[in-house]
């Protein structure tokens, strides 16, 4: 039984230290599946809270400590796609401003938004590496160990995430326009 | 190391996950192999480019120590976990028949009710009290949202929780003879003939025979503690009553959700600054960027977008900070009611959380059989998996309510100003020249003596000695007017246009500053050489007479086809019973007319003559000028002259007699033939005759 299996089995019969020590772990791996949906810092935040918060309320639930991390990040995904769901559809009118939206600047600033879609295009598994290296800024060994992955397993897939997102913004980078 | 692992290894190396021997090998290939380490800086600027893209909006420092104080806040409760024990539940609670439960709705109107759209209703029955929590609206959409507890005036016999829901319209109530209206496990409530639904100004009472109790909401009983109205038509309904109806004697809040955004566009001395000012702000304020992009222009200046949320009840001193920072440029500001939305998730979570208050009651105090205590934990799970879905949109909600959403959209001063000019020239030439193909050669000589480059180029030959030529190039722009100069000698110009732009690059052409470089590019010439227009400058006609005449058309042909260069139009024998025509259409180069047209006729006796000069119809620079003959030749005219003479007058008597002799010749054939059958007879007749007489004597 790993560490981790260790504190899951504990915070599920009631420890609250261990349950600290969950939040420890996975806060970054959840906030980058969530971030890796939503690209909204604040809200991302807000989610990430209440994952943890729900978590925690109905981990008394849980059967094997091993289902702690998938359990724990469907409700994050969860979380992401209601959100998603949410803002698209019941409150997109509260966006829109009343007046006439102004002009926007001569041309649209779309680098950094096409960027974040060719993150979010890439498979989860590719994707969360990319996160946490670009956004969390954590290196090989941070990463490797925040997803419980092998050295070599991590590698092939930054490798991969990398080479699809090469391809699908050369011509961008290749423009530099950006700061 | 063979560059497929090398490929495979550079981004584990560029994060730092290459280690030890593992990264000195990769580094000795990456110095050794050309191919690599070009591959290696490649992925590096993409690190960087996709880092400055994304821009770090990465997790705050403090999450881990946020999140366990938002649980804690909650309170690191207890969990509740549920053991399945033995004894059974009842099924439902059983109340001594006809107990009446006098239940207070606290329906606190403004208005007298006379129907209600829908009753919703949440009762529980203790062992001591009865708890009661009921929603109800009118039909014109007021709504009575009522929380309370009341002692029961009966007490129950039983200990045990039960909860009744009932959720429909008192139309249906009223006219359906059964109706279902609200379920829990097994237990069902249902109006039945002869149960009413009564309304009046000051009571909602439903008298339902149910299995157990009768349910009846009052307004006004004492029991009710406490009670608020909430309108989602608050405008409408914010009348003198309210106050008085007030059972607490408060006033109502404004309890108006709103939620606030913004568009704020601002001209800037300096992105950076400002965006410092914004930091400033939002500090004081207690907001924070949700997101920022930015933008270098070619030219210099920045441009960038910040959203930021901050807390609603600070967004219009955040918004007049803010609009201090630069010139407004435009500004649109919205806000959209969701009160109705807010209350209505409220106190579906409400109804929601009772409900789950009492499930949970019931499995601690139950002692059900497995299966009834397994329904009462699915039915949990249901409320549960409602509540979670609610307290979701809820905080959505409560988030976008509390914090008002501002976009920023910052730009620099002057961020239209253009950073260069881009100066482009451009000939077209098109030439006319006889000899098209060293015309063409030569023009390729005069671009690369002027150091420019073809980019294009191509040589058509024609039938008919005619030809076209197509070149492109591109030289610079200080030996270019000679370049299109000297390529103008190549021919006949009929055509030599050069055009200049400038075109302004990062921003508009009209805000153009003073001393903004001009960048020259290459001019592109674009020449065009073409063999001269054929025009027919002479036309000619000729009739001739020839007693031969094919002879002389076959010469005629060999006249004007002797210098190669015509072209036969029409022309061939035409051939009558008493005559033989030749004729020919042809065109030949002007130079070659008059001897051609002199050799022409000589061949016969020349009838008719004529030769016109033509105008031009083009304004050809330059023509190839041709003549164009029609040759006619015939066959001479028989004129014969009257004879005279002895020698005549003996031919023609000479000939008289012959024509005599020969027709008396002719008739003596013919009076024989006719006559001859006539003459047998009568010599028949007298032989016949004579040979009687013969025989008579």
């Amino acid at each position: 039984m790993t560490d981790t299996q260790d504190l899951a089995a504990r915070a599920i019969s009631g420890d609250a230290q261990a349950f600290e020590g969950l939040v420890r772990q996975y806060s970054r791996l959840v906030w980058a599946v969530i971030y890796g949906e939503i690209h909204d810092p604040g809200w991302t935040e807000d989610l990430v809270q209440e994952t943890f918060l729900r978590a925690w309320k109905s981990i008394g639930q849980l059967e094997s400590p091993s289902a702690f991390k998938p359990w724990m990040l469907s409700i994050a995904r969860r979380l992401a796609f209601r959100h998603r769901e949410l803002a698209r559809s019941t409150l997109s009118l509260a966006n829109e401003p009343v007046a006439p939206a102004p002009r926007p600047l001569a041309e649209e600033d779309e680098a950094p938004q096409r960027v974040h879609a060719a993150i979010q295009k890439l498979p989860e598994r590719e994707r969360l590496p990319v996160i946490l290296r670009f956004l969390n800024g954590m290196n090989h060994a941070e990463i490797s160990q925040t997803l419980q992955l092998s050295n070599g397993a991590l590698r092939g897939l930054l490798n991969r995430g990398m080479a699809r997102l090469r391809r699908e913004l050369a011509p961008l980078a290749r423009e530099g326009v950006l700061e | 190391m063979t560059h497929e692992e090398f490929d495979e290894r550079i981004d584990a190396y560029l994060s730092g996950g290459q280690k030890g021997s593992e990264q000195a090998d990769f580094e000795a290939h990456a110095s050794s192999c050309d191919r690599c380490a070009k591959t290696l800086g490649a992925a590096r600027e993409f690190a960087r480019f996709l880092s400055g893209a994304i821009e770090p909006h990465g997790p705050p420092e403090d999450l881990d120590a946020r999140i366990l104080g938002a649980i804690k806040a909650e309170g690191f409760r207890t969990k509740r976990r549920f053991k399945l024990r033995p004894p059974p539940i009842p099924r439902f609670v059983k109340v001594a028949a006809g107990a009446l439960f006098a239940v207070g709705v606290g329906a606190v109107a403004s208005t007298p009710v006379t129907s209600l759209e829908s009753l919703r209703a949440v009762a529980s029955i203790q062992s001591d009290s009865l708890e009661f929590f009921a929603e109800a609206k009118d039909e014109k959409g007021g709504r009575f949202n009522s929380e309370w507890e009341s002692t029961g005036k009966q007490t129950p016999s039983r200990s045990e929780t039960e909860r009744i829901e009932c959720d429909d319209a008192s139309e249906e109530l009223q006219d359906s003879p059964t109706k279902q209206i609200g379920t829990l496990g097994e237990l069902s409530v249902q109006k039945r003939p002869g149960e009413v639904l009564k309304t009046d100004s000051n009571s909602v009472t439903l008298t339902a025979d149910l299995d157990f109790a009768t349910l009846r909401a009052d307004k006004g009983q004492e029991t009710k503690k406490s009670a608020q109205i909430r309108a989602g038509d608050a405008g409408g309904r914010k009348d003198e009553n309210e106050n008085k109806v007030d059972p607490a004697g408060r006033e109502a809040p404004d309890n108006r959700k709103i939620i606030r955004s913004g568009t704020l566009e601002l001209e800037v001395d300096s992105f950076e600054k400002s965006s410092h000012a914004v930091d400033a702000v939002l500090k004081d304020t207690g907001g924070y960027v949700a997101s920022s992009t930015t933008q270098k222009l070619p030219n210099g200046k920045v441009r960038g977008e910040i959203t930021v949320r901050v807390p609603a009840e600070r967004f219009d001193e955040a918004l007049a900070r803010l609009r201090e920072l630069g010139d407004v440029k435009n500004q649109s500001l919205g806000a959209q009611d969701v009160t109705k939305q807010y209350v209505d998730l409220e106190s579906q979570l409400r109804n929601k959380r009772t409900l789950e208050e009492r499930l949970l009651e019931l499995l601690k105090k139950s002692k059900g059989n497995v299966k009834e205590l397994l329904e009462v934990e699915k039915e949990l799970g249901t409320v549960r998996a409602a509540i979670e879905q609610i307290e979701g949109e809820f905080k959505y909600l409560s988030h976008r309510i509390a914090l008002s959403t501002l976009t920023l959209r910052l730009a620099e001063k002057e961020i239209g100003q253009p950073f260069e000019y881009l100066l482009t020239q451009s000939a077209q030439v098109r030439l006319a020249a006889h000899d098209v193909p060293t015309a063409y050669e030569r023009a390729q000589e005069v671009v690369r003596q002027a150091g420019g480059v073809i980019t294009n180029r191509n040589l058509q030959l024609l039938p008919n000695h005619a030809a076209s030529a197509v070149l492109q190039a591109r030289l610079d722009m200080d030996r270019f007017p000679q370049a299109v100069e000297d390529l103008k000698k190549l021919g006949e110009a009929a055509e030599a246009s050069v055009t200049q732009e400038q075109q302004s690059i990062g921003g508009d052409p009209d805000k153009a500053a003073p001393g903004a470089p001009v960048r020259k590019e290459q001019a592109t010439i674009h020449l065009a050489i073409q063999t001269p227009p054929e025009t027919v400058m002479v036309t000619a006609t000729l009739e001739l007479e020839a007693d031969n005449v094919r002879t002389a058309h076959e010469a005629a042909r060999g006249i004007v086809t002797a210098g190669g260069s015509a072209k036969v139009l029409g022309g061939g024998l035409e051939d009558t019973p008493n005559s033989l025509t030749g004729r020919l259409d042809v065109t030949i180069p002007a130079v070659a007319f008059p001897e051609a047209f002199e050799r022409l006729k000589n061949l016969g006796k020349v009838k008719t003559t004529a030769t016109r000069q033509e105008e031009p119809t083009d304004k050809a620079p330059l023509r190839r000028e041709l003549a164009r003959i029609t040759v006619t030749i015939r066959t001479p005219e028989r004129i014969v002259t009257e004879e005279t003479g002895f020698k005549a007058l003996f031919t023609k008597t000479l000939a008289g007699t012959v024509r005599g002799i020969t027709w008396s010749a002719r008739m003596l054939v013919v009076g024989t033939a006719y006559l001859g059958p006539w003459a047998v007879l009568p010599w028949g007749i007298w032989k016949l005759a004579r040979r009687k007489k013969a025989a008579a004597s």
